[in-house]
């Protein structure tokens, strides 16, 4: 690259270029739909000066000179920093680069989405499956005025399966979307029967009060409920006083059983990587270790504002987590089912996102959700909301940790029981 | 770019071939807090060639604009790879050829505003916020504007030039009393104004003033209620609950959704009417050519309570013996169009707001909408405040208003419909698959609804 040239007196910058290739074979309706492929070519300059930040960012090919151009004309009235870039430093890299997904034949992406539609279909004729499996070629380089000079590259693999049946007016609809670097981590016999289960059990709907029961939530729908742990744990909302957790390193804040981790450099981690945005290297460390408080996650801006070190989690918009892990506990998932009386399992929820992370209520519509009477899943739970205050369930309520961690996007999970947890039925 | 594009097209082997040739030019501005959290300017430049080849598509997109032809023939190669799986021949609905050029007819541009001006006008709103209230602890302010260069040529010998706009922007404020925190935001957009931007004084203190005064109001109790939408959250509904249901590439393929929308079909009370413009000039969504050349509409899909059309593309459209109505779209051209929504709205109705409060004895009244989600059936929408009805009258504010349901349902039960119909161009824009956010904008009345559930503890 070349940041030296683009750099002017007085000025501090890094350029950053993420170049990606990728391919797409789409299934809608149970049939081939499409095959994508697309190239993109992606650089940001950053420029400091007088202690305002400029940003520029340009796809167009030759066009650095207008880069640059962009980036110094928001100088003036850019955001006031005070962090200063880091030098280069040793990097451990991580295992993400699989050479058989890159090399892997167009007719394998096809011929395994076919397979996992057909063992559909066998199920029940009318289910509509969609899947989309997507290879990437990813190559991250970042340089910066400041001495630091490196590059990566990842391989990943993206899937979307989503099923749908409708029998009269009962839609049920069931998807998961694993993303990982090696093309044989994704257990597609695996995902298809969990995914065909829960449809089966979805099938006849029974009817539940509102009220107060243990809840059952499955890797897939704790990462729903953990935005708010995540939301408090981010450096730019401590700096900005939005999280309650600003002051209290050390402190209890979850129950003994709860640890969550940052895990930047796992073999095979989705989201592993060498460094990050910023050129921070990128490790692994607790954030809440049995209940208490570690470590936030920041930023080079975020760091300097708490005068703290930057914890190699520096993202394109302010801190971002690598792979977030909770610890798995003792109990396994059949063991956890059949613990429950009268209890609810929560396979799908619908705008938990939704409200105030900080305050850490969430609410949500079960899009899928389950009955469960004397330890076994009786049918679907329709029209049903759920409520809970995170804080108050992840300190005092916790009545069990699965021991089969599963990931769900960039987070590593066990199942986890809560109880009692807030149920709200429509009729 | 004529030339280049329509020589490429005459090598094509495809049943038909499209190119998207795009340049965008953006400005991003954000405010959080006392300071500016962002300045940015970008340039996304790219292309895309589209191959339909028997019953395959392909598609390949790209930054650099060399060997094009070597491009063409990867998309056909995907087009015939499916086509050799799923035998077979796509038709599109006929098109005929348009050779037009499109500009912006501006009543202020946003790129003859200095960078400068825009960020005092930013900053101005951000101190009004910050001192409207003691309770006021943070901002959220963010705008934008786009400028595209389009260009579009297909095989049918279509070559479209057209100019798109897109400016948008949220003046968001943030109260907190250390426990709680509650939010409000005026929100606009436009696709020929800057002025959009301008006179939200009054509006800003307005909202600053409402989130403070959320944090005292109480949650509100989970539970079936009457319940009146606002104009923008029976936007948000008609949008994210009837619109997506309606776009036709979901339906066509699926012969249950199928029976659901079914041209017929009866939704919703005898005076309800849906439609979709692309011709609500200045309002997000709206131009005069969708992503596969056709002229856009205005499409009516629920009228009189009865299911009256769908939202089209070529394919889709001819799939459907139907007409394409201009709905096929991309947000740029890393994406092939699929069929979305334009200006989506509600038509007014017969009712005032007072007729509409008269006979609830117990009803809350959603007003503003954060954001929602559907999943086809059920629906999850967050008000930004809401107020009981009591008596038929506006009783006390609650907060933490999330109306749940399910869509076929919720539109049988409307029972009124305002008079008081209004667009609304929000800053934030529509996903569908992987493309988010895609400008669309929202018009509709007042609406009242029975038996709506909003959760909360009960």
């Amino acid at each position: 690259m070349q940041l030296k040239k683009m750099l002017q007196a007085g000025e501090q910058g890094d350029l950053y270029r993420k170049q990606s290739s990728h391919t797409t074979v789409q299934f809608a309706n149970n049939r081939l739909k499409k095959i994508n492929s697309g190239e993109t070519n992606r650089e940001v300059l950053r420029l400091i000066k007088n202690g305002r930040i400029g940003i520029g960012e340009n796809t167009k090919p030759n066009n650095r000179e207008y880069l640059s151009k962009m980036a110094r004309e928001t100088l003036d009235y850019g955001p006031r920093v005070d962090f200063a870039f880091p030098a280069q430093t040793r990097l451990k890299k991580p295992e993400i680069w699989d050479e058989e997904l890159v090399n892997l034949p167009l007719e394998e992406l096809i011929q395994t989405a076919q397979d996992f539609i057909n063992k559909a279909t066998q199920y029940h004729p009318d289910i509509q499956a969609e899947v989309s499996i997507q290879k990437e070629k990813n190559f991250f380089e970042l340089e910066n005025s400041a001495g630091f000079s490196s590059s990566f590259r990842q391989s990943q693999v993206k899937v979307l399966f989503a099923l749908r049946l409708i029998e009269g007016k009962n839609l049920l609809v069931n998807y998961s979307f694993p993303q990982r670097t090696h093309w044989r981590d994704i257990d597609w016999e695996n995902d298809c029967e969990n995914l065909l289960r829960e449809i089966d059990w979805g099938r006849t709907n029974v009817p539940l009060r509102s009220g107060n029961y243990p809840v059952l939530f499955i890797p897939e729908t704790l990462a729903d409920i953990l935005h708010p742990v995540e939301a408090c744990l981010n450096g730019q909302a401590v700096v900005r006083g939005l999280s309650p957790w600003e002051n209290r390193l050390g402190e209890q804040v979850f129950s003994s059983e709860f640890s969550l981790s940052n895990q930047g450099i796992l073999d095979r981690g989705p989201a592993s990587k060498p460094f990050d945005r910023e050129g921070v290297a990128c490790s692994s460390f607790p954030l809440i270790e049995k209940g208490r408080l570690k470590n936030y996650v920041l930023d080079l801006e975020t760091a300097h504002k708490l005068d703290l070190s930057p914890t190699g989690t520096g993202g394109e918009n302010g801190p971002d987590f690598n792979n977030l892990v909770m610890e798995p506990g003792n109990n396994s998932f059949s063991e956890m089912l059949e613990s429950i009386d009268e209890g609810l399992l929560i396979a799908g929820t619908m705008g938990a996102w939704a409200g105030n992370p900080y305050g850490g209520q969430v609410s949500g519509n079960i899009s899928l959700g389950y009955k469960i009477k004397n330890g076994r899943i009786e049918g679907r739970v329709k029209d049903a909301m759920f409520s809970l205050n995170i804080f108050q369930a992840f300190k005092e309520r916790i009545s069990a940790i699965g021991s089969e961690q599963k990931w769900a996007d960039n987070m590593l999970l066990p199942p986890v029981l809560i109880n009692p947890v807030n149920i709200s039925i429509k009729g | 770019m004529q030339l280049k594009m329509q020589d490429l097209l005459s090598l094509s082997k495809s049943n038909y071939c499209d190119i998207r040739i795009e340049e965008t030019e953006v400005t991003f501005i954000s405010f959080r807090g006392r300071e500016i959290e962002k300045m940015e300017r970008k340039i996304q430049f790219g292309g895309c060639i589209r191959s339909l080849i028997g019953n395959g598509w392909g598609f390949v997109s790209f930054n650099h604009l060399d060997d094009l032809e070597k491009k063409l023939r990867l998309a056909e190669e995907q087009a015939s790879t499916i086509n050799r799986v799923k035998n077979g021949s796509t038709t599109l609905a006929p098109a005929e050829p348009i050779e037009d050029e499109v500009f912006t007819k501006y009543l202020e541009d946003p790129r003859k505003i200095t960078l400068k001006e825009k960020a005092e006008l930013l900053e101005h709103y951000n101190q009004l916020i910050l001192k409207a209230d003691p309770r006021i602890t943070s901002t959220r302010i963010v705008y934008f504007d786009k400028h595209t260069n389009w260009y579009f040529a297909n095989s049918d010998g279509s070559f479209i030039y057209q100019e798109k706009t897109d400016i948008g922007g949220n003046l968001g404020a943030t109260a907190s009393d250390g426990q709680d925190r509650t939010y409000d935001a005026v929100s606009f957009g436009s696709t020929n104004d800057f002025g959009t931007a301008r006179g939200h004084d009054e509006a800003v203190i307005a909202a600053a003033q409402r989130a403070a005064d959320q944090l005292t109001a109480p949650t509100v109790k989970g539970g079936e209620y009457t319940v009146i939408l606002d104009p923008e959250m029976a936007g948000l509904f008609v949008h994210e609950a009837f619109g997506h249901l309606s776009e036709a590439d979901e339906i066509y393929e699926d012969k249950n959704l199928l029976k659901l929308m079914q041209l017929g079909t009866r939704y919703g009370p005898s005076f309800l009417n849906i439609y979709d413009s692309g011709r609500e000039w200045g309002n997000r969504g709206c131009m005069q050519y969708d992503d596969e050349g056709t002229p856009t509409e205005k499409t009516y899909l629920i009228k009189g309570g009865e299911v009256v059309g769908h939202l089209h593309s070529r394919e889709s459209a001819a799939k459907m013996e139907a007409r394409p109505t201009g709905n096929a779209r991309a947000i740029n051209y890393r994406f092939p169009p699929i069929c979305r929504m334009r200006s989506t709205c509600i038509e007014a109705g017969p009712d005032t707001f007072e007729e509409m409060l008269s006979g609830i004895d117990l009803g809350v009244y959603a007003i503003g909408g954060i954001g929602g989600e559907t999943n086809g059936e059920l629906f999850t929408f967050t008000a930004t405040r809401g107020q009981m009805i009591r008596n038929g009258r506006l009783a006390e504010p609650v907060k933490n208003v999330t109306l749940t349901g399910n869509v076929f349902h919720t539109l049988d039960n409307i029972d009124r419909i305002g008079k008081d119909f209004v667009i609304l161009n929000n800053a934030g824009g529509c996903g569908k698959f992987e493309q988010s956010p895609l400008p669309t904008s929202e018009g509709s009345p007042h609406i009242r609804v029975q038996n709506v559930v909003i959760g909360g503890e009960s």
